[in-house]
């Protein structure tokens, strides 16, 4: 019963969670602690703390923590599986109409015109990383408080990214133990 | 009356006819296929019947999951993948997952799908799963602080890569329309804080619109 009610919540969270990332987290907050009485705010804030310092998409990683908290592994198998389920049936459905009707002439229009539009919305979620990585908490766009090691580290690997035709993982990786040695 | 008999019958006898050439068409796709370049003399069997895994079995292309072979390949056009990303962008639920399902799905079918969708999810599931059990003590930790700052600046590398290959790609073609569309979605987006959702929608009228 326990198991279905997680089920049932987490579905909402995946059906309701429009533009990803950080615009999920009002509705996840209002499902789990003021709806379900799950978590407190305060396990809320670290869940964001959590969710935001390890990989993986944010909703995912909510789903998992909440329901290793009510129900161990299982909880967290049942919860991840909601919230994914509205996702797979949705998607899937788009992606037969898009095969199927891609080269109508109408459709075409709709999906050029979309381009630039996905192009720049990439870019924002661009930016917003770039700016945490050199500005951290700061304050944005001031010159004097970029973060010279992060800034060095970016230049270093965007060289051997483009020079050596590098594999993303491979410069994570490299990235990573790069900030382990200096920070 | 008979006017109508007629017709029927001989709509019958049409259709039977063409289940007849159809029959005699079909080929049993159990059999052994064979494939050639235009150029070619001599055909090669193809035992997945899938261009792509046949392909790689008598190695005329190189190993797309090594290095960085999977951009001379291009199983997914640049076009295609910003239409999928679009679709996987204003649909419900996590973008990853999203794209995710649609890249598995594009590669294959319904079993892709389900296998890109378990990729995706089963790192964050085991992460958290070990993080949430002693948290206070991960979050906390100088090392793990320090590697995943180091790793914010890696993510940034390949994400500024991404944005500016696609972005250069719609300022060579020269379209004002599309530059446009580009510079206000940014706007729209990034200051303004309108909901992406929200901002593909409005796109896709401005397409059904426009001449």
């Amino acid at each position: 019963m326990m198991y279905i009610k997680i089920f049932l919540s987490f579905v909402q969270i995946g059906l309701f969670s429009i533009g990803g990332g950080y615009a999920a987290l009002p509705l996840i907050e209002q499902i789990l602690v003021n709806q379900n009485h799950w978590i407190t705010m305060g396990q809320f804030t670290d869940l964001i703390t959590i969710a935001s310092m390890t990989p993986g998409p944010i909703a995912i990683n909510a789903s998992t923590f909440v329901g290793t908290k009510l129900g161990g592994i299982p909880g967290a198998i049942v919860a991840t599986i909601g919230c994914v389920t509205p996702s797979c049936i949705i998607v899937i459905t788009l992606a037969h109409f898009y095969y199927k009707y891609k080269n109508l002439k109408s459709v075409k229009k709709v999906l050029e015109t979309l381009r630039p539009v996905v192009v720049a919305l990439i870019g924002t979620a661009g930016v917003s990383i770039m700016s945490v990585a050199f500005w951290g908490n700061k304050e944005i766009g001031k010159l004097k408080d970029i973060n010279l090691t992060a800034l060095g580290i970016f230049l270093f690997c965007y060289i051997i990214f483009k020079k050596r035709k590098m594999n993303p993982i491979g410069i994570i990786i490299i990235s990573g133990l790069i900030g382990g040695i200096i920070y | 009356m008979r006017f109508f008999i007629s017709i029927i019958i001989l709509f019958s006898l049409i259709s039977c006819e063409k289940t007849e050439i159809d029959s005699a068409q079909i080929k049993n796709l159990n059999e052994a296929c064979f494939f050639k370049q235009q150029k070619d003399t001599s055909f090669i069997e193809a035992p997945y019947k899938n261009v792509h895994r046949d392909l790689l079995f008598h190695e005329k292309i190189e190993d797309p999951y090594f290095s960085n072979n999977e951009e001379n390949l291009k199983w997914i056009e640049e076009k295609e993948m910003l239409d999928l990303i679009a679709i996987g962008q204003s649909s419900p639920g996590a973008i990853a997952v999203n794209t995710s399902i649609l890249i598995g799905y594009r590669m294959g079918g319904l079993k892709g799908a389900f296998v890109t969708i378990s990729g995706t999810v089963l790192p964050p599931l085991i992460i958290i799963t070990i993080v949430s059990m002693f948290y206070s003590v991960f979050r906390d930790n100088r090392i793990v602080n320090a590697v995943l700052k180091g790793m914010q600046a890696g993510v940034a590398v390949i994400i500024f890569d991404v944005v500016s290959t696609m972005a250069i790609t719609i300022l060579r073609s020269k379209k004002i329309f599309m530059v446009l569309l580009m510079i206000l979605a940014f706007l729209a987006a990034y200051i303004f804080k309108v909901n992406v959702a929200i901002v593909i929608i409005v796109a896709m009228i401005i397409g059904v619109i426009r001449k």
